[in-house]
């Protein structure tokens, strides 16, 4: 057997072929949905695009495996010191791109909403709070709410589940703050507003600085109190309790997973221990009241 | 406010004042602050006395983690006993809170048996205690060990916020074991905007909160109360706080306050939940349409003299809630009165001191004396013979 033949027969070759034509097939894949009129007919072009570029991206980075692993030459290439760097340099490239991506995407959603400027430091923080949970609804929200397949995909559904739930608690739960923070800023600025005013008409405010904190205690009692009864309030303090709820409810069924193959009861077996020990004391009590009058 | 602006000057400022005023005075308490910070130290770091409930008492009865306690007056002056029924949120030690500030002490002095219903904490298991088990159940069978004891037909029945509404219950269903009904700063009538409490009680979603929580816990109720006046409970309180850390009687009080206030047990899911659906929301009890234990709850049942105090400046309990149901009472000998305080200060501040405990003491003692049932006449025949038998924890 010659040494040409060796090499076209080798193992080697045989898994560089492969690694080409894998490389080849995706590549073309990639290419023939991202340019078929029908590719995807039903995505708007904006997402078409992004799904597209996704593909690009996942043959970039096979083909920057490739390239590296199949190096055959060179000895020194398969050494682990000189391929991983390499490898890792390549891949991240798409990766970076995406970040990118995503960054120019989070800063767009956070000029819109802006829109003519903010009021307030308040008002600016809560914006970008919104912006941010705006953009988590939009771009990770429906990755958790992919289907899952499988033997585990009721297991995988409740850890997505407590994922979505927490961070919507988290965003009821800032927005809440927002509303209650909103009163402490206003306070101080009509406060230096009635500062300023007497201060134009010459006269002396206060010099007791008791005073001034008496005068920004009352103010900021008297907005609390409007506050506390304003429909936005009721709207948020509904609305964050829900979402609290809907959280703590998918952390019981997520810890349910978590601790049944312990030798631990879950809440939800102890539940029904106390509820049908509830119902026997109250019989066992009824009936001793009836026994002994 | 001013217009629309994003210069970051505008919102971070400090106040324009008088510059050298200002200066001066911040300089002399700046001063002045050091020096208290140096007596607080020493109030801070020698032994404070903080500890609450301290007149002695036995415990009773026991039914599960509920406890009766009594307490003994040195001289009995006032035949018929006391049962007083506490809320289920924060604990009856409110009535004893400290010596000179203490309810409880005032009514030993004028010579009341009181007995005291320890609610306890309920853990996760009590989650399916509904309002029945607490009114039909625990306190009812209070009442019957009290009877037992004292042979006695009826006994008087104070309630407290919560409590009150459940006395009220109680004596609605079981007048014949009500000899004279006192409610405090109880809420009967919910239909009210007037408390922030009953606006947010009607936003709510109470089978949510108790299917997802069991127990409604006590850190998540406090942090309710305090929300209803922020600006009061969880700023201006501290800073009073601040203030006097260099007097050590005021540190006390203080702390023995905390104390009480954040000891706050989880309150049972389903009785939460009957109490915002039932009474918050739709009103049922005002309206005479509560079910309790399959019986409908008819305040007209209300027979024996009810005295209803509750507090002019009350923001849990809002007297508008508080100062019409006397009139939907069958009793004939009632009385409505207001006192110029708040929601806790009506038990604990010490001008009120004067004002509720002794008006209280001297509306028993003349129903006690006048009533159309002699004191004589309420002791069951042959009582003291079966009490004696059925009555372990009796002396």
């Amino acid at each position: 057997m010659t040494e040409e033949k060796k090499q076209t027969t080798g193992p080697e070759t045989l898994y560089n072929s492969w690694m080409k034509a894998t490389a080849d097939f995706w590549g073309s894949v990639a290419r023939t949905w991202s340019t078929r009129p029908g590719g995807f007919p039903a995505a708007p072009d904006k997402e078409a695009a992004q799904v597209k570029d996704l593909w690009l991206s996942l043959y970039e980075m096979w083909q920057t495996f490739f390239s590296v692993v199949s190096k055959g030459d060179d000895p020194d290439s398969r050494r682990p010191a000189t391929l991983l760097p390499e490898l890792i340099m390549k891949a991240a490239q798409p990766l970076w791109a995406g970040y990118f991506l995503l960054h120019k995407q989070w800063q767009e959603g956070i000029s819109a909403l802006r829109g003519n400027g903010p009021e307030s430091l308040g008002e600016m923080a809560r914006n970008m709070s919104r912006a941010w949970f705006d953009l988590y609804e939009k771009e990770f929200q429906q990755i958790l709410n992919l289907p899952q397949l499988g033997l585990t995909r009721f297991y995988q559904e409740r850890v997505n589940r407590i994922i979505e739930k927490f961070t919507k608690f988290q965003s009821e739960l800032t927005e809440f703050l927002h509303i209650l923070y909103d009163p402490l800023e206003k306070v101080f600025q009509a406060l230096q507003e009635d500062v300023d005013t007497l201060s134009k008409r010459g006269e002396d405010f206060i010099e007791d600085s008791r005073a001034y904190y008496q005068i920004w205690i009352r103010k900021l009692e008297e907005h609390y109190s409007n506050l506390l009864r304003s429909p936005e309030y009721l709207q948020s303090l509904g609305s964050t309790l829900k979402a609290l709820q809907d959280f703590r409810k998918s952390r019981e069924q997520f810890l349910i997973d978590v601790i049944q193959d312990l030798p631990v009861a879950t809440n939800r077996e102890m539940d029904e221990l106390y509820r049908d020990l509830y119902v026997l004391k109250k019989r066992v009590k009824a009936l001793e009241k009836r026994v002994k009058p | 406010m001013k217009g629309k602006s994003t210069n970051w000057e505008d919102f971070v400022s400090p106040l324009k004042i008088s510059g050298d005023i200002l200066l001066s005075k911040m300089a002399w308490e700046s001063a002045k602050a050091v020096n208290r910070l140096r007596t607080a130290r020493d109030v801070l770091l020698s032994p404070l006395h903080t500890d609450i409930a301290q007149t002695p008492y036995d415990i009773v009865y026991e039914e599960d983690r509920v406890k009766l306690k009594y307490y003994q007056p040195k001289e009995k002056k006032i035949q018929t006993p006391l049962l007083v029924t506490y809320a289920l949120v924060n604990r009856e030690t409110m009535l004893d809170l400290q010596p000179g500030r203490s309810v409880v002490q005032t009514f030993l002095d004028a010579g009341l048996d009181i007995y005291m219903i320890d609610w306890g904490y309920p853990t996760r298991k009590d989650r399916y205690i509904t309002i029945d088990d607490h009114v039909n159940g625990y306190m009812d069978n209070a009442v019957d060990f009290i009877l037992r004891k004292h042979c006695i037909r009826s006994l008087s029945l104070m309630g407290i916020c919560m409590g009150g509404t459940f006395s009220l219950i109680y004596a609605a269903l079981h007048p014949e074991k009500v000899k004279n009904l006192i409610t405090t700063v109880t809420p009967v009538d919910f239909d009210t905007e007037e408390g922030i409490l009953n606006v947010w009680a009607k936003a709510i979603d109470a089978d949510g909160i108790v299917e997802a929580y069991g127990n409604v816990t006590g850190d998540i109720l406090n942090l309710g109360f305090l929300l209803l006046n922020p600006a009061r409970l969880m700023i201006d309180k501290y800073v009073g706080f601040l203030e006097n850390v260099d007097k050590k009687d005021f540190v006390e009080n203080f702390v023995r306050m905390e104390r009480w206030i954040f000891d706050s047990p989880d309150v049972p899911g389903e009785t939460f939940r009957q109490f915002i659906n039932d009474l918050y929301k739709k009103n049922l009890l005002f309206k005479n349409k509560l079910e309790i234990g399959g019986q409908r709850v008819d305040l007209g049942r209300v027979t024996m003299p009810v005295l209803n105090i509750y507090a002019k400046y009350d923001h849990l309990v809002p007297p508008s809630s508080s100062d019409k149901f006397t009139r939907k009472l069958g009793s004939l000998d009632k009385e409505d009165v207001c006192l110029d305080t708040g929601h806790i200060g009506i038990y604990v501040s010490s001008k009120t001191q004067k004002d509720f405990a002794p008006r209280i003491v001297s509306w028993l003692s003349q129903r006690d004396r006048d009533g159309k049932e002699k004191p004589e006449e309420n002791i069951l025949k042959g009582g003291k013979k079966r009490a004696k038998r059925r009555s372990p924890f009796s002396k």
